[in-house]
């Protein structure tokens, strides 16, 4: 028998065994009224009472009517689960009442309808704020419901007065049979409690163990990751060995051998000697061009492909896609043209500054742009975001002050009113460098 | 579905199928009600005072008729046949079954619990709200004995004040003169003195001043009140009450130790006697009169009055109220005016029952007057029956607070030690004020 089908069975157990008291409590206080009456009790009943009882029919009508329109919210709550808040408070309150309607109707004379209620509550419930709701209505609902405590004020009528004109042998029975009924119910409730918060709490346990699955596979990633990086590293290096061997090494031999013969040829021929030293300048012509091409491979993947303004629209493009801020970029340099080294230096910039705003400033708005000014080439990004009053030189910071340096150019910021980062690049118009 | 939804369903449909069927049997029942609306009137069998009554039900039938007619579609109904002695328990049990009457007779002292219970309707909402209803109308002693706790409950039906008879013949023969209306402690003492003797010269005394003359008579008579009047401080300490006691004292040791009963005064031996006044208009006209108190003279007059007041009795009121779950609240308030504000109702009472009306205004009719003198031929023309209007308008109400009667018999058993001599008067009143006192606070 799976869970769920005992959770069931119990259920339509309690609001049975609660039909069945309901009925019991009121039938006997009914019956009791209409036996006191018989035996010509009535003034010393009220006289010891002191509250005027509710009418024997309305007792009996309004206990079962009441009960059964619980029942009905309480069936209703379950098959809404998933409603809204509004509906399910709603549900909730309608429960509460009828819950007080049938137990004011029984005198507060039985008192477990109070745990049905609460196991529909403890169902609903989903944490936070809704357990001190839960809490106090609970505390609320035993309040009102306690003959103690407010049975005078609401003219009820204890169960000790309604029993007392039956025989001392039929009192002990029925005051035996609402106990045991009072306790039973309470059973039912505890394990319906029990089996309700251990399903609760497997669910739970199956959450935790496949978060610490996923936790094992990220460690696992992540070592993937390093040794991937650290291959990645080393193919690089061996690959720039080659180059440099390949290239470097070759077009140095060469020169070097070149060089020699011309050593040994210049007093014997002068003519050969000038040949040779053509080739030995075609060689290191080549070399170069290797060189380069060695070169371009280390460059950004975007750089290498597209021109620059393409590449930075690109790259603003795809950050845009995950984040929320708005980013403008105003390029007023046309063409956007210089030499390799200085487009990667304005490309990284702006990346980092980018980063670092979207990172670390929050903000909902970043403003790029890039402006020309005889030699000097500015970038400045600017964000809208919370900006800090220090700035703490991180890496990043540091990394694009030495990328401008080497081009002499220098870096600015400012935290106050969002961050400003400034970047000022000398270029070298007309040093064509022709690839 | 699963078996939690199961059993949700489950739980729905069969408590809606319950409920469906309750409905219809509910709705059936309805329909078979009739259209009529049907007031019902509890009320009791014979008089309220404990003297015979011929015919009880005459003046209800007839308010009744003239209420009917006056409001169609209106039906008056009332159980007949049950003993003023049955009558507390027979409206509790119809309590208890929930079918008490929509107007009810309120059984003797038991306002305090029918109200503090609920049972009875608060009216001072309809009484604010009715432009023709005016509480002056009534003798405020009647209408305030209505009020429980700054509520009033009730309204006073008919009502009997205490009134001391005198035996005619008794004071004639001794050359003695009818007391007036105005007569003093010191005359009561004075006539009393002047009739104690031994008329047979046997050697025992056999002819009283009075008998029944009690220490609250006493009390009212030098104008203290008790309590106070949510009943929750008493005045037994008061110099008039000291004054009272004494006072009975005194009297007490006129009789010089013989204890004077009921029966002397029917013998009339004995020339005093304080008397309800449902008594005078039982036993003063035909055919009542030749059972009872036949063989002298007889009449009423004011009680005396002591040094500090005049001379209040106590008043005592037959009350009605409206159940507090009445489904008829207009018409049941309409009902009860009928009867207890009506003056032709009211003025009814004076025929048929031996109450006294508790409109002012009945009493001090001139038909209310005639009557009494054609119910007493030939009597003395020196008493004034005016006294009535008087008596009525002095007269204090009883008490009706929860804890009055055991308070009473409390007070009553330390008294009568202190008449005995047996316990100092001065500093066992107040102590008696403390005990008492203490006893309310419960």
């Amino acid at each position: 028998m799976s869970r769920e089908n005992v959770i069931a069975k119990l259920q339509i157990g309690i609001y049975l065994l609660n039909f069945a008291a309901v009925c019991l409590v009121a039938g006997i206080m009914t019956y009791s009224l209409k036996e006191i009456v018989a035996v010509m009790d009535a003034k010393s009943f009220l006289k010891a009472v002191q509250v005027r009882p509710w009418r024997p029919d309305t007792i009996l009508f309004t206990s079962v009517v009441c009960y059964l329109f619980l029942v009905v919210l309480s069936g209703v709550s379950q098959l809404w689960e998933d409603k809204g808040k509004l509906v399910r408070s709603f549900l909730m309150i309608g429960e509460i009442g009828f819950c007080i309607g049938t137990t004011l109707a029984l005198n507060m004379n039985y008192d477990g309808l109070v745990l049905l209620v609460v196991a529909d509550m403890i169902r609903g419930q989903k944490g936070g704020k809704q357990k001190l709701i839960l809490l106090v209505a609970v505390t609320g609902l035993y309040t009102i419901t306690d003959y103690n405590l407010l049975g005078r004020y609401f003219g009820m009528v204890p169960w000790d007065s309604f029993i007392s004109y039956f025989s001392i042998s039929t009192q002990a029975l029925l005051r035996g049979t609402r106990s045991i009924f009072v306790s039973m119910n309470l059973v039912l409730f505890i394990l319906y409690m029990v089996l309700l918060i251990q399903g609760e709490h497997r669910e739970k346990e199956r959450i935790r163990f496949l978060n610490e699955q996923l936790e094992a596979a990220n460690i696992k990633m992540k070592a993937y990751a390093a040794e991937a990086e650290k291959n990645a590293e080393t193919r690089e290096r061996n690959r720039l060995a080659r180059e440099i061997h390949d290239t470097l090494g070759h077009v140095l031999t060469g020169i070097i051998a070149g060089i020699d013969a011309c050593i040994t040829l210049i007093d014997i021929s002068p003519e050969e000697t000038k040949n040779r030293l053509v080739k030995i300048g075609d060689v290191t012509r080549q070399g170069i061009t290797d060189v380069r091409r060695s070169v371009k491979k280390l460059r950004p993947d975007v750089l290498e492909k597209m021109e620059l303004e393409k590449a930075l629209t690109q790259m603003l493009q795809d950050v845009s896609h995950n984040t929320k801020a708005e980013i403008t970029f105003d390029n007023q340099v046309r063409p956007l043209k210089f030499h390799e080294d200085e487009e990667e230096a304005i490309y990284r910039v702006i990346q980092e500054a980018t980063t670092n705003s979207i990172r670390h400033g929050h903000g909902e708005r970043i403003m790029i742009s890039i402006e020309k000014k005889e030699k000097w080439v500015t970038i400045t990004v600017k964000d809208d975001g919370k900006g800090c009053d220090y700035v703490e030189q991180g890496f990043g910071l540091r990394h694009m002050e030495e990328r401008l340096k080497f081009l002499g150019g220098y870096l600015e910021y400012e935290g106050h009113n969002g961050f400003l980062i400034t970047a000022r690049i000398p270029i070298r118009w007309g040093e064509e460098y022709d690839s | 579905m699963g078996k939690k939804q199961f059993a949700a369903r489950l739980a729905i449909i069969g408590a809606a199928a319950i409920l469906l069927l309750i409905a219809a049997v509910y709705l059936n029942r309805r329909r078979q009600s009739g259209e009529d609306e049907i007031l019902r009137f509890g009320m009791f069998a014979g008089s309220y005072w404990d003297v015979p009554n011929g015919n009880c039900y005459e003046i209800i039938d007839d308010a009744i008729a003239r209420f009917e007619k006056a409001h169609p579609g209106v039906k008056v109904e009332y159980v007949s046949g049950i003993l003023k002695e049955d009558y507390s328990e027979w409206l509790a049990e119809q309590v208890l079954l929930g079918k008490e009457p929509d107007v009810f007779l309120i059984p003797a002292g038991e306002l305090a619990t029918l109200a503090s219970s609920r049972i009875l309707k608060n009216l001072n909402g309809v009484i604010q709200k009715d432009k023709d209803f005016h509480k002056e109308s009534y003798y405020q002693a009647a209408y305030r004995y209505g009020n429980w706790k700054q509520k009033q409950y009730a309204l006073p039906y008919e009502s009997v004040t205490t009134l001391m008879f005198v035996n005619k013949t008794l004071l004639n023969n001794e050359g003695i003169a009818m007391p007036g209306n105005t007569w003093s402690w010191n005359d009561f003492l004075t006539i009393c003195r002047q009739v104690t003797k031994d008329t047979d010269h046997n050697g025992i005394t056999d002819q009283f001043g009075y008998y029944g003359y009690s220490w609250q008579d006493a009390a009212y008579s030098n104008g203290l009140s008790l309590f106070n009047e949510d009943g929750t401080a008493s005045y037994f300490g008061d110099e008039r009450m000291e004054a009272a006691l004494r006072f009975v004292k005194e009297l007490e040791e006129i009789n010089q130790g013989y204890t004077v009963t009921a029966k002397d005064f029917d013998k009339g031996k004995v020339a005093f006697r304080p008397l309800a006044f449902s008594e005078y208009r039982t036993y003063k006209p035909y055919p009542w009169r030749i059972k009872k108190y036949s063989d002298f003279e007889w009449d009423c007059v004011k009680m005396p009055s002591g040094p500090s007041g005049g001379s209040r009795t106590e008043l005592n009121t037959l009350l009605m109220g409206i159940s507090s779950r009445t489904n008829h609240e207009t018409m049941a308030w309409e009902f009860m005016k009928t009867l207890c504000y009506e003056e032709d109702t009211q003025l009814a009472l004076l025929q048929q029952s031996q109450g006294m009306p508790v409109i002012r205004k009945v009493t001090e009719s001139p038909q209310f007057q005639a009557l009494l003198k054609s119910e007493a031929p030939g009597r003395n023309a020196a008493v004034d029956m005016n006294i009535i209007g008087q008596v009525m308008e002095e007269a204090v109400e009883m008490p009706n607070f929860r804890l009055y009667p055991s308070a009473m018999t409390m007070a009553d058993g330390e008294i009568s030690r202190m008449l005995k001599g047996e316990a100092s008067m001065d500093s066992g009143l107040l102590k008696l004020q403390r005990e008492i006192n203490a006893l309310l606070k419960e």
